[in-house]
Formats: C-alpha cells, structure tokens, sequence
C-alpha cells in the first residue's frame, strides 16, 4: 500500500514537471505557434540593444481624425413609426448646434456633408456649427468639383474660377477641404489627378478627398483586374499623398454571433504593401445594411478600432453618422442618429469606444506601422485563421522571443522617431465572445514595458522581459519595451 | 522493474486521465477518427501517410454535421486522404479575394451564390468536365446525368479556355412561407391555396389573437427573401417559359410591364405590396431593421405566424428553437392570374433562388482528390445523407423516399420540389453579365415599396424608360 501510494505521489511529481504544457511557461513559445514563429523563439542569438529613453508623448503624438459618412442634412426628417418619413422640416440655429455638440461629444472631430441634398446655405451652416464647437467640416462642392476637372480650362483658368466658387467659404477656420468622389473606377484617375493639381495649387493645406473601392469590389468596379493594379494605378495616376477606402467587416456568424469579413485585416495590409509611406484612411462600420451586422454593443466597435490601429491606420470615418434614408435596395437601418435626429443606443457605444482611441491617439500617433504578426491561440487547434492567410510575414521579431495565448491575435509591429519599439496587439476573438484571451509576451533587452489597454494605462509585470496580460473580446493593448 | 513498470503505468494512466488540450476526438467504429468536429477526418494508420484535403465551405443554415459525415464516409472509402474542414459563414464575400490571392487556397470551396462567373473568366477555376463525365461509385449515371438540367445549363461557362463546367451544384432551394404549425392546429387555421385566401387568412390571425399575433415576419435589411416571393408570383402570373425569356435580355421590351415577362412582373409586386405594406399592418412592426437571425427569432417566438423563407430555416435555427416547436412550409399561394394547366389546375412552380455552388480552385493543391471528393458526394448513398442531415435536397436525380423520421418541415419541402417546376433565374447575356441588364433596374425595389416610398408600377415604368433610353448604349458597351 505504502510503495503504491509513493508510486501515485512520484507519478504526479513526474506528471507537474513534465505534463502538460502551460501556457504561461518559455516552453509554450513551441506550443501554440506555427511552425515559423518556432524558428524565430530562440535567445540564442538576442541582439542586445541599447538604452532607451522614455517617451514623451505629449510632445511627440497628435490627434487622430475621426470623420464620418453622413453629415447633418439641410432639413430634419418628419417620421411614422419611427419608420417611414413623412416630411421634412428646417433646423433651429439650436437644434443644428446641438447636432454638432453631439458629434464633437462623440468623439468625432471632422464633419461630413449631408448624403443627399446639400445647398450653400447649408454649407455656411455647417461650417458655423463646426467652428463654433471646434471640429473641422468637409463640404461636397459639385461646381467647384467640375471646374476644377474641366479639361478645357487651363490650369489658371480653373483656379481662377475656382477661387471664385469658394470666396463664401475658404475662410473658415473649420473648413477643411472638399470632398470630390466616392468609389471612382480607375477611368477616373486622369481626372481626378487634374482635379487634385488644381486644388492644391488654391489650397495646399486642405484637404483634396477621394474614397476608393475596398478589396472586395469586382473589376468591372475598379476598372483593374486586380485589386494591387487598383492601388497602383491610383498613386501612380493620381499623385495623391494618401489611400482611403471603405471595408465594413461586421456580419453575422453562426446563430448569433458576429464575426469579422476575413479580407478586413487583408485589405489595410493589401494598400501598405504597395504603399506605406502615406496616410491610411479607413470607414468602420457603425450602422447595420444589407447582411452587415448592425453594431449592438461597445464590443463590435472596439474591434473594428483596435484592429484598424493593428494594421496602423492613421485615420479612422464611420459609416455612418447621420441616417440615410431607411430600407433602399442596401436596407440601411438608423446609423448613429436616427433621420429624425434623435440618438440610438449606438451613440453611447461609439462614445466609449471613441474615447479609448483618443486616449491613445498621442502614444499611437507618436509610431509608424512596420509590419503586422499574428499568433494563433491555444484554442485554436487547427491553427488557421482565414483573416491572417492572406499576410506574407515572417512572424519574428528581434524584440520578441516568444508569445503564446489562449485566442488569436493580431498584433501590428511599430517604430518610433527614437527607434523605440511599438506593438499594437488586439486580441481576436469574436466580439461577442466571454472568453478571456491571457497573452504572454516574452521581450528581451526589456526592462520595463508601458502598455495602454483600449487607451488606459495599465500597470503590467515584467519579469526578465516577460509580461502577461489578460484580454478580453475586442480589446487592443499597445505595447512598449523599454531598455531603461 | 516491476516498480519502474508500475510508475510508467501510473503515468501513463494520469497522462490519459488529463487532457492536455481541450481537443475532441471521436473515432467511429471504422476506425475513422473526427478531431474537433472536422478540423481533421482521417482514418485510423494513415495519419502521416494521408494526403489533405481542405475543404472551405460556408459554415451557415445547414451547420457542418452533414459535410463532417460525407468527409468521413469518405476517408473510410480512401483513407489516402484526410480531409481538413474550414467552416466560414462569410465564405461568399470573401472567396474573390482568396481566389485573387492565391494565397493559402483551399482545394474545394462551397460558397453561397456569388459570381462565379468572374472567376472563371480570370482563369481562377478548374473546369469540372473531367468530373461530369464521371459516374459516381457502384452507379451508371455520369453527374451530368444525374443533374437537373436546369444546374447543368448553369454551370457550363465560355471562356478564354473554351467551354467548360466550372461549378458543381450544392444545394437546391425550396422557397415558400414556412408556418408555425402547432399554431396553425391551435386556432384551426388553413393553409391557403389562393392569395385571396392568404389575405383571409392574415385578417383571421388578427382577429383570432386580437392582434397580439402578426401574421408575417420578415427580414426587411436584406431584400433577396422578398425575392423568393417577388419571383414565385412573377413566374406563376407569366408562366416559367416567359420569365425564362427575361433573362435573355433580348431587348428592352422585358422591362414592358403591358406585356410579359414584364406584366408578371409588376403582377408580382403589386401581390407583395398587398401583403407587406406598412399600412396593412399584417407584419411585426420594426421588421425593416431586422436581418434574417432576428427576423426569424421573432417566428420561432411566436411573435408571428408565417415567415417567408426556405429550405434552411429550420437547421438555421435549431439551436434557439423550443423542442416542441415545429414549422411547416406551404407552397406560396396562387394570385388570382396565375397560370394554369391543361386541367385548369394551377402550374406548381418553385423558385429556387440563385444557387449555392462548389468550385475547385485552378491553384489548389489536391485537384485529384477534390474532384474524388465531388464525385463521391454525388452517390445516391451520399445524396440521401446530404438529405438526412441538412433536411435539404441536392439537385440530383435521387429518391428521398426511403429516408425516414424526416420533420415536418422537410417532407413540406420535398414535396413542393417533387411536385413543382423548379427554376432559378441566370443569364449569360453580354448585358447581364457586364451589369447593364439586370433584375430589377436600380436594385431590388421591395423595402421602397414596402414603405410606401414607391410604388410597383411607378417602378415599373422608370425601368421600362431607364432601360429603353440606355438599352443600345449597354448594348454597345458590353460587346
């Protein structure tokens, strides 16, 4: 009985030290990683760096601009049922006020233009409005638009003209530049870079806009067979400074989940690698239309924001802010505010949502993207991920020796002007998910890390260059190693 | 020795006793082992030997028991396979990507209905014709026998390659008002035949209920479920063979709703517009918000009694449905000018919806054993499976007879397929395909119609004029 006994004891000594791997454990860096990662988890080879210095982001970091699709419209709808509109009427000075407070409230800082009817009247209106809260306002000038791409005027000509069209309005300090066209085929390039000359040469510090088609639209859309010769084509046309476009990746999972289009990480990567010089702007989705999920909670915004920083988007719109008309052949639902200009639910999400971003907007804006690496969870033992097949990466990092966790994530690869390492780490996981997602990182040259979960910061442990943290769905920490 | 022997043994034994991994392993009584509901299907031994297999399929309506079945009937038959499941519920928006990619493909992907066609004319799918010509196992039809012509019409392609097939079928749609049958019993109502007898009927359900019971829900964000109605009604009020003739976009004389196929149409939207208006009151109001999860929540909550719907509904919403819950689907009732036959009874018509499909990706590592896979799928043996699991039936010529304990729900469906004119709407007219010529000009008008925003023959005749002033200018642009 005794020898049995001892040889139960001694078999669950032997089990603990040799069993089961922990996640927590160095030895994990082989565990739930794929085979590259392994080939990258060794120390033997760490680089020592040198020392660093903390950063002062106060100095160094900006404000991230947050537009939107879908300004406030000329007049107020009039509704039935909260459904169906049945007339329109004026807004009070109060009430237009009031809509731009909201906005600014909400954490957004660039106005759009209404979707639909627009006038000059309107345009003065909006401009005031902004001023007088302190956002800036794009405005859609459609005969300024048309001068500045006419090809039968000279250059000089369609300035002249142009400056002409814009004497009511230029002047503000919340003007901040025109919106041109949405979604242009690349038939239009020619144009568009005629249009884009043009207006800088009259205002070379606003902003000349253009959205383009995300990953997913067809050739006969983009005008290109492929969605790189898309991109390419609009730099090397266009001249433009920066790429923008809209992906909306919320949909229905199975039952009630939601989940994220897989192409949504893919298509910021798509533009960075053939460009990742200039700004990146991106639409999130903030309204539900056709099989796009309506947003519901905090969760399905934060996502869309901590996994937009991962892949080092520097300027984030919501599509939409204002309603547009309900049902359509899209079968658009209220945005943030209702067509009769009241708030959703939604409005506090985004709010909450908004203001983690801008608690990190300094820390965020302060790096520059590099790279993006992913890691499967534990839990995963499949170990595939539809939205990370698209990168070719090498998944190494000579700051990083190993990291392990229960959920996937995504992680974006930052440097600063210092050449301090930055990482930009969501944990994906289904929004809707309770799970708690423990990533443990293991940096070396480390001797203290500063990291800020969706904008806070947050005390972490570092032990010989190993931190861990617990996430839950849709959070985004970033991290900073430190060599002090 | 006996001592080291007890101490491995006791290891072992803790070892067995606690899992390292939350991973799941069922090994039937063939020896073929599912890990984790189908991340791998592999026979027992052949583990390292085997070669993958990847199938992408969207994850949605009919769940994955019915492929992690098939896969493993499979591997038991060829075990030099194994064969990797990747469930997606977004394969379809996604796949052009994948596909442009070429990144990481899988070697059989199921899709719901996307333009396929594209892909092919990219050169981004393997023709399938090899795979027609093959006879299922233990059978004498080849595939191309065994399917519906209508299936095997659509997915024969002209491309820079030649003329080819380069999709398989996957599912067949049977669409309809699927009802809430326990309901139905309680309160004594009848199934119509007629639309006259389905608005009796939704004026019955308010009353009987005191209108705490609507008699429609609907998912009014995405417009395609209007369309199994839109359509039932348009090929009933024009006959199969005139709605056919719209897809041939032979001029813009389809869009003239004083004659058909155009007359059907406008016929159809009027019947939608009877039903679903706002003002009539017979939907849950808020529905136009509503996508199909919430939608369909509503009828299995029994906040209505009928919902437009298909075949998938009721594996959909297994899992949030009562146990006691059962539905039912009735054929879409007759308008008052649908066609009839030679008797004087009403042409049984089934819309089908445009179909969901499987292709093999020209970069697909195992083409062999894909299109092995495909060819297997296609036994009577598998079919009936297919039909078991999923409630749903394949567009092959197989007798679901023999299949027992079939709900409710799907012996509804199976009969209105058995008994109806089954067709889906596709075109391979220059204008159609370049997307000048298209179902409804300026989008599906269902949601505009239903809030009053439109109305059917407003619709109708700016279509008519949008596609008389424009029709040689698309012409011209798609040549």
């Amino acid at each position: 009985m005794k020898k049995g006994i001892i040889a139960v004891v001694f078999c669950c000594i032997l089990f603990f030290i040799f069993g089961c791997e922990d996640d927590t454990s160095m030895d994990n860096k082989n565990d739930n990683t794929t085979l590259k990662t392994e080939s990258s988890m060794t120390t033997d080879n760490t680089k020592v760096l040198p020392k660093e210095t903390m950063p002062d982001f106060e100095n160094t970091g900006k404000e991230i601009l947050i537009g939107v699709w879908g300004g406030i419209p000329v007049q107020c709808s009039i509704l039935k049922n909260d459904e169906v509109e049945t007339g329109k009427r004026n807004w009070s000075d109060e009430e237009l006020l009031e809509q731009y407070r909201w906005m600014k409230d909400v954490g957004i800082n660039l106005a759009s233009c209404p979707i639909g009817y627009n006038n000059e009247e309107h345009n003065i209106r909006m401009l005031e409005a902004a001023q007088e809260v302190g956002i800036k306002q794009m405005l859609w000038d459609t005969a300024l638009n048309s001068c500045l791409a006419d090809a039968s005027l000279t250059d000089e000509e369609a300035i002249m003209q142009a400056r002409r069209l814009t004497s009511e309005y230029a002047e503000y300090d919340s003007y901040y530049g025109t919106m041109y066209t949405d979604e242009p085929n690349s038939k239009e390039f020619e144009e568009i870079a005629r249009a884009y000359r043009r207006y800088k040469m009259l205002f070379p510090d606003k902003m000349f806009y253009v959205n383009m088609f995300p990953i997913y639209a067809t050739s006969l859309q983009t005008g290109e067979e492929t969605y790189k010769e898309y991109i390419e084509k609009y730099f090397e046309v266009t001249k433009m400074d920066y790429f923008c476009y809209d992906n909306y990746p919320l949909i229905r999972g199975k039952g009630t989940q939601t989940i994220l289009t897989d192409n949504f990480l893919y298509n910021f990567y798509a533009v960075k690698e053939v460009n990742n010089e200039v700004p990146l702007w991106t639409f999130l989705q903030s309204m539900g239309f056709g099989n796009k999920k309506d947003p519901d909670c905090v969760e399905d915004f934060r996502i869309q924001i901590n996994c937009s920083l991962s892949m080092g988007c520097d300027a984030i719109q919501w599509f939409c802010y204002y309603s547009p008309l309900y049902g359509g052949s899209e079968g658009f639902v209220p945005a943030i505010i209702t067509l009769d200009g009241k708030k959703t639910e939604k409005y506090d999400f985004l709010k909450e949502a908004m203001q983690e971003l801008h608690n990190l907007e300094k820390i965020y804006t302060s790096f520059k993207w590099v790279d993006v690496m992913t890691n499967y969870g534990s839990e995963n033992a499949a170990k595939n991920n539809n939205a990370f097949n698209y990168f070719e990466i090498t998944n190494t990092h000579e700051r990083i020796d190993a990291m392990s966790s229960t959920y996937d994530f995504v992680m974006g690869v930052f440097k600063d002007e210092e050449n301090r390492d930055g990482f930009m780490l969501t944990n994906y996981d289904i929004p809707s998910s309770k799970n708690v997602n423990h990533i443990v990182l293991n940096f070396n040259n480390t001797t203290q890390v500063l990291c800020y979960i969706n904008g806070t910061k947050t005390e972490v442990n570092v032990v010989d260059g190993k931190i861990e943290l617990d996430l839950n769905a849709s959070d985004g920490a970033f991290i900073i190693p430190l060599n002090l | 020795m006996k001592k080291l022997v007890l101490i491995f043994l006791l290891m072992f034994l803790f070892s067995a006793l606690v899992s390292c991994k939350d991973t799941t392993e069922v090994v039937n009584e063939n020896g073929v082992i599912v890990l984790n509901n189908g991340d791998k299907i592999y026979k027992e031994g052949y583990l390292d030997s085997a070669t993958t297999l990847k199938i992408s399929f969207t994850e949605a309506g009919f769940g994955r028991n019915w492929l992690v079945q098939i896969a493993t009937q499979f591997v038991d038959k060829y075990p030099e396979y194994m064969v990797v499941l990747d469930g997606d519920p977004q394969l379809a928006s996604s796949l052009a990507t994948k596909l442009e990619s070429g990144r990481n493909l899988s070697d059989i992907f199921f899709p719901l209905n996307s333009p396929w066609e594209t892909y092919a004319y990219k050169g981004w799918l393997e023709p399938l014709d090899d795979l027609y010509e093959m006879i299922p196992d233990g059978e004498n039809k080849t595939n191309a026998e065994k399917m519906d012509e209508v299936y095997r019409e659509y997915s024969k392609l002209s491309t820079a390659d030649g003329t080819h097939y380069y999709c398989m079928p996957w599912n067949d749609t049977i669409t309809g008002i699927c009802y809430n049958y326990n309901m139905f019993q309680e309160y004594g109502w009848n199934l119509p035949t007629t639309t006259d007898e389905l608005e009796t009927l939704c004026q019955k359900i308010l009353s009987d209920t005191n209108g705490k019971i609507k008699p429609f829900a609907y998912p009014g964000k995405i417009g395609g479920y209007f369309d199994f109605l839109g359509s039932t009604w348009w090929m009933q009020a024009s006959g199969v063979d005139e709605y056919k003739k719209f897809f041939d976009f032979e001029s813009y004389d389809i869009y003239n709703s004083e004659i058909d196929p155009g007359r059907g149409k406008l016929l159809a939207l009027k019947e939608v517009v009877r039903f679903y208006s706002m003002d009539k009151g017979y939907c849950i109001s808020g529905s136009m918000s509503k996508d199909h999860i919430t939608s369909q929540m509503d009828f299995i909550n029994s906040k209505a009694a009928m919902i437009l719907n298909a075949n998938w509904l009721e594996t959909e919403m297994k899992d949030s449905m009562d146990e006691d819950f059962v539905m039912g689907m009735m054929r879409i009732p007759y308008l008052s000018n649908a066609k009839k036959d030679e008797n004087g009874e009403f042409i049984k018509v089934n819309y089908v919806a445009p179909p969901d499909y499987i292709v093999i990706p020209k970069g697909a590592s195992n083409i062999e054993g894909a299109k092995k896979f495909l060819n297997f799928m296609n036994t009577d043996e598998m079919l009936l499976l297919y039909t078991k699991y999923t409630g749903s039936p394949r567009p092959f010529d197989y007798d679901t007879n023999s299949l027992t304990d079939l709900s409710k729900f799907t012996m509804d469906c199976l009969k209105i397929r058995e008994e109806s004119n089954n067709y889906f709407d596709f075109s391979r007219a220059k204008i159609y395909q370049n997307g000048y010529g298209t179902k409804y000009i300026g989008g599906q008008p269902y949601s505009a119609l239903i809030r009053g925003d439109n109305t059917p023959e407003r619709f109708c005749e700016i279509e008519f004029f949008e596609a008389e002033d424009n029709w040689s200018t698309w012409q011209a642009r798609s040549n």
